[in-house]
């Protein structure tokens, strides 16, 4: 049976299986350059995810790896020289993709909200916290400042702030409470998907445990989607339902978090994961990956992680072509060459 | 020596003897006794709160932030000890103050066994070829407009110890090549802004050990770093420390990278160590509440680890504000009446574990 | 080996350097209508490169520290010396200050202190001591380890300027006594050619020593130069500039400098029109008769002298006391920030007047004026600028290393400064172009020379705007609006290519490892960081290089 035959067979096609569930986000083959004088930076260039309603989704890889390019397309807040070039992003059916900039601003922040990164130092310090948050509130749903600001309040207090501090400025609160704070403006119009973009970076141990624990909660009380877009493999292990695992623009892994860390197919999430202590188990030295990502300008042909893999085959070189996304297990896909074979 | 001490080996505590000024030649001649680098003794350094200018006038006390609240501990030549503890409990100020770039206003510290408050600025510049500092921000911490090889000359040139230029590019070449950037001389007259963090973390590393110090503060250097260069890092750390025999205190909030790479860990909160001991002990068997709670909290690459969390409430107190009797009380889960009147001791609990809490003690 | 690029430039550049000096003081008598040859002979007169021996001993005493200063050995170096060097020339320039204070009887009167008889020791002492200082301070300069040729060029150069400083105060050939403002011409051209090719020697020797930071060098004044011309504010202001710079350069040979003189010679009527008939009356004439354009011209000279002297003196000023103030912080930047606040208030204008009542109307006075009432601008930028510097983490490593203050402030503050003081005194240069306009309109300049503001007050004064003769008011108004929006683009422009983090070397991807704290940043991950690729020159033959 030649190559191709056999993985035909053993593979799913991707696309189908996604069509019969359509989830709350469904973002398809999603495409997003940046226009340099020097050509175009291939940032995000060909990434498939799938979200219901009420999972998380961590999207996963290191810098420059193209999450946050990823997050920023879906909610079209790309800067000047970004543009989506193909691809679809399918939320509750409608395509993100193709909205316009004033269709999208009816989505922002009323059904998907964002916090960026480093947010909690993206407070005005010259204005009160509680006001900030109020802000957003009065914009969208064109509701009094004292309306807003009661709501303001009932949202300190959804996390955890006593709300008698919405008076206060961002320097008062500490790092953690300042996180709390922007979780609540990512709140005030009840959207239906949160983008935390790594929310829990900056913050000490027990206060990134603590924020975590409230998102967890939040997502239970009022039955949020959340995307958490993180370099931290242990954190995304232990709060998401799914994982996407990005290299180069492109999603290399993808899955329920326990088939990716149970069973991990592609030998840069295997480098990866063991690129993380972990400290229940036996004390050894965690991994490197030799080498540096590929320059998105010129991303190199076929399987972009081949420079630096260390499992690779003469047949996962530049002149077989890009790999496909395969379907290993329901719902896991991998894009390597030797899964390909089987 | 202050009267609550932390975790120590007290009992066997050995005396030093040197009287009077230490002196640039003492410092030089001086020998590791019983291979102890540095023997830190009631160590506080507390930073006197700035007073709005009517409260100045006003109030008669002087109210101060005890960054460090009287800590003792060894550093064992060769070892790599880890500080570890959030923002905000000392460990930063703790590595500064043995450096000399912050004043100690209590206790005493012995460098091979001489008092470093004696020493006079002739011995301090002595000193500082033996005790180096690589910084976390890698990208901050270089000098923009300098090229790499005046970076990691400048220690030979500031402190005299050029004697030819030939001489010192062999030793500035033969830095960035222990410190792993190969082929040395082509990043001789390159600039930081062409290097990549991990490169430039690396010639941190470079100038720290040109001067073959005995000892490195390791302020958070990775945390600025992707994962995957990491490791790279503390892979070069152990490296040094098993070949060259440096000396390593790693300062860190992240207790998972202690875990890999040290020997000994102290866990500071709030000024104090709470707990010290070998690696193994203290993360296999850790005995204070803190030090519980932090390893529970720790996430690990396993979705399905299944363990309790033990999540503190509230947030590590102002330094200014510390708590009364045991500083961790207000956040303990397991607290006694008797935790916010008395202040815990230190409990030995077996070879160099020490804990310092009040449970341990009945 | 010498970098082909700098090869190049140095041949190109001191041809260039030899002819612009040459024309700064080449004899303003000789024009067009003398003929071909002896305008060329003109570049050889012997008034050529006529300075003051004070100023030619100065670069001499410069060159020697600088010559004498690489060539001593270390052990002759040790820091408790140079910090006592250092003291001396402190302690001794603040005491002969304070002492010429006392004298002039200002303290005095303020304080009612009289002193007098007994000064004259301490003048003397202080005087000593300050002379003992500048003997030292050869110690200062860092011993050179790479041979012993360039120090030998600088003392060679040196002994030039000696001989040249010597021969300008009459020493050789002259009657009078030597004194050290006389300007005696004597052939200065041919000492002024040989400082001017040590010069390059010494650049030239230096790059062949030191091919790669000469590499270096040259690499990254061609992206600054590659920024720049992508700038087209800077570009348009570099065109006005050079337009005025010819114009100021070749005055002799494009206005007989005759005809600014009394109008018996020529005969002209006053105010005429501007005409196409004669060269001399395309702008008319003033009115004395004499012709506009070369009015204009020989301004051209006189305005941006003055301008870059007085910016000149306030930079350095101001950035000392700047990097001072901002490095030492405490006491001592206190001190420094009340001098320059106490700068600040004076009112330039009633300043100027005063001076020129004092002193008399000329240029020097105005430069002086410009230069003290200017340096406190420069002095709070360049101080908020040391006071960031300052708190970046490599001057705490800098510390941590044991380097000295002196160190700091020189290799790693002033390094990161420089940019905002590039920048800001090219804005500088613009305010004092303008500065001395306004000085010379208010009847402060030199009554004897022309520069656009006298124009302007010649203008004013005989009444050309109620004429209205335009082409009087018209050429050094515009000329100095131009000169000034050139300067200020030029300014904008190095703003922005002054940041080395906008440079590139061509081989490696582009910025390189990009920071993962950014927001939404183009996420361009470094390509593999191998080796440079240097110029064909340097690297051949050189293994190690590549």
């Amino acid at each position: 049976m030649s190559p191709e035959a056999a993985s035909t067979a053993v593979a799913k096609p991707a696309a189908a299986q996604r069509i019969e569930h359509p989830g709350l986000l469904d973002v398809r083959e999603l495409r997003a350059y940046f226009r340099l004088s020097e050509g175009d930076v291939k940032a995000v260039d060909g990434v498939s995810f799938m979200l219901e309603k009420g999972e998380s989704l961590g999207l996963a890889g290191e810098s420059g790896c193209g999450k946050t390019t990823a997050a920023m397309a879906i909610l079209k807040l790309l800067p000047e020289n970004g543009r989506i070039v193909s691809g679809e992003v399918l939320f509750d059916g409608k395509n993100l993709a193709k909205r316009t900039e004033f269709g999208m601003s009816k989505i922002r922040w009323k059904d998907i909200s964002i916090i960026f990164q480093g947010a909690m130092n993206a407070l005005n310090p010259v204005q009160q916290t509680g006001k900030q948050i109020a802000e957003p509130i009065i914009l969208h749903e064109g509701k009094s400042e004292a309306e807003a600001m009661k709501r303001a309040r009932e949202l300190f207090d959804l996390v955890g702030i006593n709300p008698k501090r919405v008076v206060e400025f961002p320097h008062e609160l500490s790092g953690g409470m300042r996180q709390r704070a922007m979780i609540a403006m990512a709140l005030a119009c009840n959207p239906k998907l949160i983008i935390g973009d790594e929310p829990t970076t900056a913050l000490d141990v027990m206060v990134q445990a603590q924020i975590l624990e409230l998102i967890g909660r939040l997502r239970k009380e009022l039955d949020l989607s959340f995307i958490l877009i993180s370099h931290d493999l242990s954190v995304m292990a232990e709060t998401c339902d799914k994982g996407v695992i990005m290299y180069a623009g492109q999603v290399v892994e993808s899955g329920s978090t326990e088939q990716i860390f149970n069973n991990p197919q592609h030998p840069y999430t295997r480098r990866l994961i063991s690129a993380f202590p972990n400290i229940h188990e036996k004390r050894e030295m965690v991994n490197s990956i030799a080498g540096d990502p590929p320059n998105l300008l010129r991303p190199p042909e076929g399987c972009r992680f081949y420079p630096r893999c260390v499992e690779k085959t003469p047949d996962c070189d530049g002149a077989h072509g890009e790999p496909d996304s395969v379907e290993v297990d329901p719902g896991h896909f991998v894009r390597c060459v030797l899964v390909h074979k089987g | 020596m202050a009267e609550n001490m932390s975790t120590s080996t007290v009992a066997d505590a050995p005396v030093y003897t040197h009287e009077g000024e230490v002196s640039r030649e003492d410092v030089r001649n001086a020998k590791t006794e019983g291979g102890t680098l540095f023997d830190i003794r009631g160590l506080e350094v507390f930073f006197p709160v700035r007073q709005g200018f009517f409260k100045a006038m006003v109030s008669t006390e002087r109210r101060w932030v005890r960054a460090v609240d009287g800590i003792t501990f060894q550093i064992k030549s060769g070892e790599i000890l880890a500080l570890v503890g959030e923002s905000g409990c000392g460990k930063t100020t703790t590595g500064r103050t043995i450096l000399g770039l912050e004043a100690a206003t209590g206790g005493e510290m012995y460098f091979k066994g001489l008092p470093l408050s004696q020493f006079t600025s002739g011995a301090i510049r002595e000193y500082r070829k033996n005790a180096q500092i690589i910084f976390q921000d890698p990208y901050n911490s270089i000098n923009p407009k300098q090229t790499i090889f005046d970076i990691v000359a400048e220690p030979l040139v500031v402190n005299g110890l050029v004697t030819s230029e030939r001489e010192k590019e062999e030793t500035v070449v033969k830095a960035l090549h222990e410190a792993g950037l190969r082929p040395a001389r082509d990043y001789l007259y390159r600039y930081p802004h062409e290097l990549s963090g991990g490169q430039r973390q690396r010639v941190c590393i470079a100038g720290a050990t040109v001067l073959a110090p005995d000892m490195i503060v390791a302020d958070e250097p990775v945390a600025s770093l992707d994962v995957s260069i990491r490791n790279d890092i503390l892979k070069l750390m152990v490296e040094q420390k098993d070949k060259l025999g440096v000396t390593y205190l790693f300062i860190t909030h992240d207790l998972s990278l202690a875990w890999v790479i040290s020997d000994r860990i102290a866990v500071m909160y709030l000024g104090k160590i709470v707990e010290i001991g070998e690696t193994e002990e203290v993360v296999k068997n850790p005995q204070h509440p803190y030090t519980k709670a932090l390893i529970s909290v720790i996430p690990v690459p396993d979705p399905t680890a299944n363990r309790e969390h033990v999540i503190l409430k509230g947030e590590t107190p102002n330094p200014a504000n510390i708590p009364s009797g045991c500083r961790f009380h207000p956040r303990c889960p397991v607290r006694m009446d008797k935790c916010s009147e008395i202040e815990p001791g230190d409990t030995h609990l077996g070879g160099t574990h020490y804990a310092s809490c009040l449970l341990l003690e009945s | 080996m010498i970098p082909a690029r700098l090869k190049s430039w140095i041949l190109i550049w001191t041809p260039v350097v030899w002819l612009v000096l040459e024309l700064v003081k080449y004899p303003k008598e000789t024009g067009w209508n003398d003929g071909w040859v002896a305008m060329l002979k003109g570049f050889f007169d012997p008034s050529v490169a006529s300075y003051p021996a004070w100023f030619l001993l100065g670069f001499a005493y410069i060159a020697l520290v600088v010559g004498i200063g690489m060539l001593l050995p270390d052990v002759v170096k040790p820091k408790a010396v140079k910090k006592l060097d250092r003291w001396m020339l402190g302690v001794g320039a603040s005491a002969l200050v304070i002492g010429y204070l006392l004298e002039r009887g200002w303290l005095v009167r303020w304080f009612g202190l009289d002193l007098h008889p007994s000064l004259r020791p301490m003048m003397l002492l202080s005087a000593l001591v300050l002379g003992l200082g500048l003997l030292l301070l050869p110690l200062q300069m860092p011993t050179r380890r790479a041979g012993a040729v360039v120090p030998g060029l600088f003392v060679a150069m040196g002994i030039v300027y000696v001989v040249w400083g010597l021969s300008a105060g009459g020493l050789f050939g002259g009657e009078d006594p030597f004194s050290l403002t006389a300007a005696v011409g004597s052939h200065g051209w041919v000492y002024q050619t040989i400082a001017i090719l040590l010069g390059a020697a010494i650049v030239w020797v230096w790059g062949s020593t030191n091919p790669e930071r000469a590499e270096l060098m040259v690499w990254n004044t061609r992206q600054v130069w590659k920024l720049y011309r992508a700038n087209w504010q800077g570009m348009v202001g570099l065109y006005i500039l050079l337009f005025f710079a010819f114009l100021a350069l070749l005055a002799p040979f494009l206005a007989d400098h005759a005809r600014l003189g009394s109008t018996a010679q020529f005969g002209h009527m006053a105010f005429e029109l501007p005409t196409f008939n004669s060269y001399y009356h395309l702008f008319g004439t003033d009115e004395q008769g004499l012709s506009i354009l070369a009015e204009f011209i020989w301004s051209a000279r006189i305005s941006l002298f003055v301008g870059l002297m007085a910016t000149a003196i306030s930079t350095i000023l101001g950035a000392g006391i700047g990097i001072a103030a901002g490095f030492y912080g405490g006491g001592i930047g206190e001190v420094c920030m009340r001098i320059t606040d106490a700068f600040l208030v004076v009112p330039w204008l009633p300043l100027a007047m005063v001076m020129a009542a004092a002193w008399g109307r000329s240029y020097v006075t105005i430069i002086l004026v410009i230069g003290v009432t200017s340096w406190p601008g420069t002095a709070r930028v360049v101080r908020s600028d040391a006071l960031r510097v300052r708190e970046l983490q490599f001057i705490e490593r800098g510390r941590a290393i044991g380097s000295s203050n002196w160190h700091i402030m020189n290799k790693h503050i002033l390094p990161n400064v420089f940019p905002l003081i590039f920048a800001n005194t090219i804005l500088v240069v613009a305010i004092a172009i303008l500065s001395e306009s306004e000085l010379s309109f208010l009847g402060l300049g030199d009554p004897l020379n022309f520069s656009w503001g006298t124009m302007l007050a010649n203008a004013w004064g005989n009444g050309a705007a109620g004429l209205p003769a335009w082409w009087y008011i018209l050429p050094p108004g515009l000329a100095i609006v131009a000169v000034v929006l050139a300067f200020t683009f030029i300014g904008t422009a190095f703003d922005e290519v002054l940041d080395p983090k906008l440079r590139k070397r061509e081989d490696s991807g582009g910025s390189p490892g990009a920071d993962k704290h950014t927001a939404g940043a183009i996420m361009i991950p470094s390509g593999p960081v191998g080796p440079s690729v240097l110029s064909g020159d340097a690297a051949g033959g050189e293994g190690g290089l590549i």
